[in-house]
This record gives C-alpha cells, sequence and structure tokens, in this order.
C-alpha cells in the first residue's frame, strides 16, 4: 500500500472508525449466537429427548461453538487494529493540515518580501544617486526571505515526516489484520512460501471449516502441496477430520469442495469423499468438454477457408475429431458410473480430465468391503471404453457372490493409467514398457493409498488382463507395495525382470491363459494377441509358463464352463467368450481366486499346438511332409 | 426412349420397390427391454423351481453395452442366489428341463461338489445355474439387441 506525498493524510478517520464499529457488532451478535448455541445444548442434553437423533443434533450443534468463538475473537481484534489505525491517520491529517495553513502563509509572506525587495533594490539603485536608506531595507528584506526559505523547507520536512509517519501506519495496520488473533490459525500461512507434505498436512490439522474455507479461498492452490505426501500420514489426517460416525465433517466438505481436483486423487484420503470431490471434478469437464464440441462444430470463416485453404479445413477436422474423442472418453466415465444395479451405488474413486481422461469405478463400497480387487485392463483401454471395462469387473463381483454370499465384495474398474493404443492405428506403445512403467507407479500408489485408508486389512487383489498383467507388474516389485493376490488372464508378457512369481509382491499369483492362435486365421477358437505381445523383448514372461510358479488354471472350458474364445474379457454377441463373460472356467477361476479360495480354481492343462499351428511348422522344419509321432 | 425400353425400366423399378417394401417390413429388431424382459422371465422361472422367498438379487438387471455385426448393441445381466434344497444333483436336472422346454440348448456337470447347468441360445444368449451345497444362484445375460447403452444410461433413452 502506496503512501501519496501529497497526501500523506488521505481517508477518513470516520469511515475506518465506522467500519470497527462494524466489526464489533457482528462480534457481539456472534457472541449472543454462540450463547444461544450453548444454551439450545443444554436443552437438547437433559432428559426429556435422548437416542441417535438428540446426539447427532446435540453433536452436530456442538460443533458450530468453537467456528462462532473463532470468528467474534477476529472480528474484534480487526476491530481494534481499525480503531488505533483511524487514530493515526486523524493526527496525521490534523498535522497535515496545520503543515498546509503554515506552508501556505509562509509562501505569502515570501512573495511579499520579494516583492518589497525588489522595489527597495530599484530605489536605492537610482539612475544619479545612491538611496541609503532603501539600500538597508532591501538588506534587511534579503534576510527576512532568507529566514522565510528556511522556515519553507522546515515545513516540507515535517510534510515529509508525515508520509513516512503514514506509511509506518499502514504497515503497522497490516500487521496488526494478519495477527494471529486476527487471522486465527491461518496466520501461518500468510507467508509467500508454500508448504507442502507433511508440513502441510501438520499446518491444516485442526483447522476448522471455517479457517479451511478461509484458507483455500484466498489459497486456492495450496492443497497442490499434499500431491505426492504419505498415504498413511494423510489418512490419519483426513480421519482426524471424520465427523460422528465416521461421516464427512463439515472441514471435510469444505476441502472436497473447494479443492476436489487435489482431494479426489489423494491417496489416504476416504473412498466416499473422493467420489464427491470427482463426480463435481466430471461434472465440470463434461460441460467443457460439451462446450468444446460445438465450439468446435462451427466451421472456419469464409476467408479463413479460402486463404488458408485445405490446411485450415485440417486442422478445423483434427479439433473437432480431438473434441469428440475427449467427450466420448469422459461419456463413458459417466455412463460407468450412473448405471443402477444391487451392487450399490458405483463410486468414481480417482479421476483426472486428461487428455486422456482417466478414472477408476468401483462397484460396491470401497471403504467398506472385505475383499477388494483392482481390475487393470490393457491396451486400447480408455475411457470411452469404462462402462465396458465396468461390466466385466462387475461379471467378478457376481462371480464372487455367487460363491461367497457372506462376505462383501467390491471391484474396482481401473483405468488409471494410458493404456497404449491398439496396433498399427494406435501405434507400437504395446511393444514397449514406458505406459506400463508409468502406470505401474499409478496402480502401485493406488495400492499404498488403499492400505493406508483401510487399516483393518481387507483382502487385496489384483486382477490384470493383457498388458495390464505388465503394468501390474510394475507396480508389484515396487517396494511398499503387497496384494493378497496378483491374478494374471491373457497376459501380453511381464518385464524381462520379472523371471518367478516370487518376484511379485503377491501372496498368492495366479495365471490363466487361452489357448494361443493365429490372429484372423484362427479366430474365435482362443487368444490372438496375448502371445503376440509376449513376443516383445521388453515383456517376455508368461506367467502360465510352468517355472514362473504360478498357480495356473484353466479358461478353456473346463468342466461344462464355456471356453474362452478370444482375447477380449468380453465378446459379442455370438462369437464365443472372453476372460471375464458371465459363464466361462476363466471367471469362476477368477472369482475363486479373488475370494481366497484358489485351492479349489480348476488346473490348467497346456493345449499344445493347434492343427494348423502343427501343420505350419512341419511344413517349414520337413518341406510339407507329414508329421509322425 | 423406346417402349419396350420405358417397360423394362418400370419392373426394374417395381422390383426395387418391392424388394425395399420386403426389407422394410421383415422381421422388427428386438427393443433392449423386451431382450430384459426376457432374460429376468426365465430366472423368475428358474427360482420358482425353488423356495422363492429366500431368493435375493446379487445383480438386479444391469445395462450393460455388446457389439453386434452392424453396429452398438445393448444387454443385460441378471443375477440371483438363494437357499439349497435338499439335493443339489436333482435341482441342476429340474433347471435343465425347464431350460430344454424354452428353448435353450443346455448342457449339465453333474459328478462334481457343485452340480451345474449351463445354457445358451433361445430368449436368452447365455445362463448357467449352480447348486452349491451352501448356495444356489443363477446368472445370465441377455440376447444382444441394437443400442447405445452410453446414451440408454446417461440420456434416458
Amino acid at each position: 500500500m502506496a503512501v501519496d506525498p501529497q497526501n500523506p493524510g488521505a481517508g477518513e478517520p470516520w469511515a475506518i472508525r465506522v467500519s470497527a464499529a462494524a466489526r464489533e457488532q457482528k462480534a457481539a451478535r456472534l457472541r449472543g449466537a454462540q450463547t444461544a448455541v450453548s444454551l439450545a445444548v443444554a436443552d437438547a442434553s437433559g432428559p426429556g429427548w435422548t437416542g441417535d437423533t438428540q446426539t447427532a443434533f446435540t453433536g452436530a450443534i456442538a460443533t458450530t461453538t468453537p467456528d462462532l468463538v473463532l470468528l467474534a475473537d477476529g472480528l474484534e481484534a480487526q476491530a481494534a487494529a481499525l480503531r488505533s489505525y483511524a487514530d493515526q491517520v486523524q493526527h496525521i491529517k490534523d498535522q497535515q493540515t496545520a503543515l498546509e495553513v503554515r506552508r501556505d502563509d509562509l509562501d505569502g509572506s515570501l512573495a511579499t518580501a520579494r516583492a518589497q525587495w525588489l522595489q527597495a533594490t530599484q530605489e536605492a539603485n537610482g539612475h544619479y544617486v545612491t538611496d541609503q536608506v532603501a539600500a538597508r531595507r532591501a538588506d534587511a528584506l534579503s534576510r527576512d526571505i532568507g529566514d522565510l526559505k528556511d522556515d519553507i523547507a522546515g515545513v516540507a520536512a515535517g510534510w515529509d515526516g508525515l508520509v513516512a509517519d503514514r506509511a509506518r501506519a499502514d504497515a503497522v495496520c497490516v500487521a496488526a489484520l494478519s495477527t494471529p488473533a486476527v487471522l486465527g490459525r491461518l496466520a501461518v500461512f500468510a507467508g509467500a512460501i508454500t508448504p507442502s507434505g507433511q508440513k502441510l498436512l501438520d499446518l491444516l490439522t485442526g483447522l476448522s471449516a471455517t479457517d479451511l474455507k478461509a484458507l483455500l479461498t484466498a489459497r486456492p492452490d495450496l492443497l497442490e502441496g499434499l500431491a505426492g505426501a504419505d498415504a498413511e500420514a494423510v489418512a490419519r489426517w483426513w480421519s482426524g477430520m471424520n465427523g460422528t460416525g465416521g461421516e464427512i465433517s463439515a472441514a471435510q466438505a469444505a476441502l472436497i469442495l473447494l479443492a476436489p481436483r487435489v482431494i479426489g486423487n489423494l491417496e489416504g484420503v476416504a473412498y466416499r469423499a473422493r467420489d464427491q470431490a470427482n463426480r463435481m471434478v466430471l461434472e465440470e469437464e463434461l460441460a467443457a468438454a460439451k462446450a468444446a464440441v460445438s465450439a468446435a462444430e462451427e466451421m472456419p470463416s469464409f476467408w479463413d477457408m479460402l486463404l488458408g485453404g485445405e490446411r485450415v479445413m485440417n486442422a478445423h477436422a483434427l479439433e473437432y475429431a480431438a473434441a469428440r474423442e475427449r467427450l466420448e472418453h469422459l461419456r463413458g466415465i459417466a455412463a460407468a458410473l450412473a448405471v443402477v444395479s444391487s451392487t450399490g451405488p458405483r463410486s468414481l474413486v480417482s479421476f483426472s480430465g486428461g487428455p486422456p481422461a482417466l478414472g477408476a469405478v468401483a462397484i460396491s463400497d470401497l471403504d467398506t468391503a472385505s475383499t477388494v480387487t483392482f481390475a487393470v485392463p490393457g491396451m486400447g483401454s480408455t475411457g470411452a471404453g469404462m462402462l465396458a471395462w465396468a461390466t466385466s469387473a462387475e461379471n467378478i463381483y457376481v462371480g464372487q457372490a455367487r460363491l461367497d454370499g457372506s462376505a462383501q465384495h467390491a471391484v474396482v474398474a481401473w483405468i488409471g493409467y494410458e493404456a497404449p493404443g491398439v496396433p498399427p492405428t494406435g501405434g507400437f506403445g504395446v511393444l514397449g514398457t514406458e505406459l506400463a512403467s508409468a502406470g505401474g507407479d499409478r496402480l502401485a500408489s493406488a495400492l499404498q493409498g488403499f492400505d493406508a485408508v483401510r487399516t483393518d486389512q481387507p483382502r487385496l487383489n489384483v486382477l490384470a488382463h493383457s498388458y495390464g498383467t505388465t503394468t501390474s507388474a510394475f507396480a508389484l516389485t515396487q517396494p511398499g507395495v503387497h496384494v493378497d493376490a496378483f491374478i494374471s488372464i491373457g497376459s501380453a508378457g511381464l518385464p524381462a525382470a520379472v523371471t518367478s512369481a516370487g518376484a511379485l509382491h503377491a501372496t498368492e499369483v495366479y495365471a490363466g491363459q487361452a489357448q494361443d492362435v493365429i490372429p484372423f486365421l484362427e479366430a474365435g477358437s482362443g487368444d490372438q494377441w496375448a502371445w503376440v505381445g509376449r513376443g516383445s523383448t521388453a515383456h517376455p514372461v508368461n506367467p502360465i509358463d510352468v517355472e514362473f510358479g504360478a498357480t495356473r488354471f484353466g479358461v478353456d472350458g473346463g468342466a461344462g464352463y464355456y471356453a474362452v474364445t478370444d482375447h477380449s474379457t468380453a465378446v459379442s454377441a455370438g462369437e464365443g467368450y472372453g476372460y471375464l463373460d458371465l459363464g466361462t472356467e476363466s471367471l469362476e477361476n477368477v472369482a475363486l481366486a479373488a475370494v481366497g479360495a484358489g485351492q479349489d480354481v480348476s488346473a490348467y492343462a497346456d493345449p499344445g499346438l493347434t492343427d494348423l499351428q502343427q501343420a505350419w511348422i512341419d511344413s517349414l522344419t520337413r518341406g510339407g511332409a507329414p508329421y509322425v509321432r | 426412349m423406346s417402349d419396350s425400353v420405358r417397360r423394362g425400366l418400370a419392373v426394374a423399378c417395381a422390383t426395387l420397390i418391392l424388394i425395399l417394401a420386403g426389407c422394410t417390413g421383415g422381421e422388427p429388431e428386438m427393443a433392449p427391454e423386451e431382450a430384459r424382459d426376457q432374460l429376468v422371465d426365465v430366472i423368475d422361472q428358474t427360482v420358482a423351481l425353488f423356495d422363492e422367498e429366500t431368493w435375493e438379487d446379487i445383480l438386479s438387471p444391469a445395462l450393460g453395452p455388446c457389439s453386434l455385426d452392424n453396429g452398438e448393441g445393448v444387454d443385460y445381466r441378471y443375477a440371483k442366489s438363494g437357499d439349497p434344497d435338499a439335493n443339489p444333483r436333482t435341482a441342476v436336472e429340474r433347471v435343465a428341463a425347464l431350460w430344454t422346454e424354452l428353448g435353450i440348448e443346455v448342457r449339465t456337470r453333474l459328478d462334481t461338489a457343485r452340480p451345474a447347468v449351463f445354457g445358451v441360445g433361445g430368449p436368452i444368449r447365455t445362463i448357467d445355474f449352480s447348486a452349491a451345497p451352501d448356495s444356489y444362484s443363477v446368472a445370465g445375460t441377455s440376447l444382444c439387441v441394437p443400442g447405445d447403452a452410453t446414451e440408454m444410461i446417461l440420456d434416458g433413452e
């Protein structure tokens, strides 16, 4: 706040005092409200009303008392600071007025003296004689002028002093309005340095809903400092704010409302809170994506098309396609979230708008389930496919519930990483491990977050398909990550360094693999793509190999179940079955492993080569001569 | 244009109109609700073979996406479980008989701890019934019919 050097007494002290008085009145009203709340709690605590409702009422209303006290204290401190400031400004204003009067007088006297001196000088220096009287008068006037100039300089120095006094008064007022008495516990956030991690958690601990609202309104980016914070520390901080019976408290609600993009993805925060935050962000992103599509539907102007020609049209087409794709991804996630069934409300336990939009949709309640399975898909998985992937995840839920109806199961359709596209149009990222490594980091973080939130240690599984097994292997080899079971289906190959099941941080490791078949030529009779993925030198390890050491289970239709006839997890009508279709041997075994009944999975039988594959090998090795066993 | 050519064109047009009329007048496509109701009906009839009051939804009829040769489709999945009765093997045979009567192709698995029957075709796409010692359950998938699951869910179509 800079001081105007021409007007150090600027401002109206009476207006500042009115502002202070208004704060004092508000503080008085708050003190009155606090008394009323205390009386209400006392009344409600009497013998006439008991039970859960009474407890909830008194608990909820009592939580408002600290906020009321905090607000009243702050307002009174502000009023005191403003009254002091008004007095100082008034004093400066009075001195300024006196100096202005003095300066005007001196300026007038100086002008008069200068006129008289000029006249005396002219009289003293006549053309023919020197007037001694006039000369002495001129000398006296000259001294008077010097004295007057000194006086004026004194006034100017006094003026500068007032400017300095005002600057000091301003600084004192700002400091007074920033003290803990005024800001409460927010005073520590007044500095320019943004704390992060554990330090930020420490500073946030114990803040009331009012504090948090004030803080996050003033510093909307503050919670970004929590990214990467230790999940267990976050869980302690978050659960420490829980409302009665573990409900979302006013402080937690404030955090969700004001920082949904952080809270929705912050590992350690309870999943129902993350769901609320992520749904808000998803709505925002959907609205923005719809607006982007509408904007992209507008054709370029005639002149742009005329001057830019094909380049402008191509750019417009690309912009439109990108906008449409983004909207489809977001709608896929929204649709998966909106499915209504008896498995209970679904929840969006992580979400980022991207592009690409990523998210994780939970079937059933992650905060309370006794078995939880993170389902990790493979190549070609995007937000647009979330509805289909959540359907497959729900099939796992159904399989588990049929086997063990007494437990509460939950399955997470986890598209939390950027999966490689389907070659050739989607590139050849599937042959590398860059995306799997990055995805593995994200999955590891999600699993550690789960451990931090669910300290009651429910059974935790990772089910992965195709390139999802590659990604999961990266996660399950990280320090601090451990699951009860890792279940691989149709693996596109684990990283070369993961040579055995023992390298994975999983108590139990399972693998299911349909018959390897030749793409297109043998379509519909087995898995045509998994072995192609395992052809990569970066992820060549096949978990179905005996030497890998996983518990191998059948998927080719033993014991009356349907056989997997395709690499997919869900196959189109009339074309066979995918790994997670209802009624398949694969789904049955996945469910058995997930509920902890892995000893009952049906055994894997190596199907060997198909007739066509055998014939090809024969023709290559013996020039087409029949193979005789 | 000669009369013969004109006549030829007229005949060709009439034939085309008849073909088109034939196409549009064929069997109407099944609506998603109909596919769902067929699945629900089969499962409800299956449950009716037992003590219905003990049966509860594992998964109430849930809409999902599927693919058809000529475009996107939708289907429903539905699953229930209930208390077992005295003889799992007999239970499976009764279910198999019902499904066969409903036009479903069945195969049974009787000589295991959890006898089961699997069915395909007819009014549904797939269905299976499992008679575990501690619980019976049935789960099925409806026929895949034309529709856009995302639109139906989000836009209530």
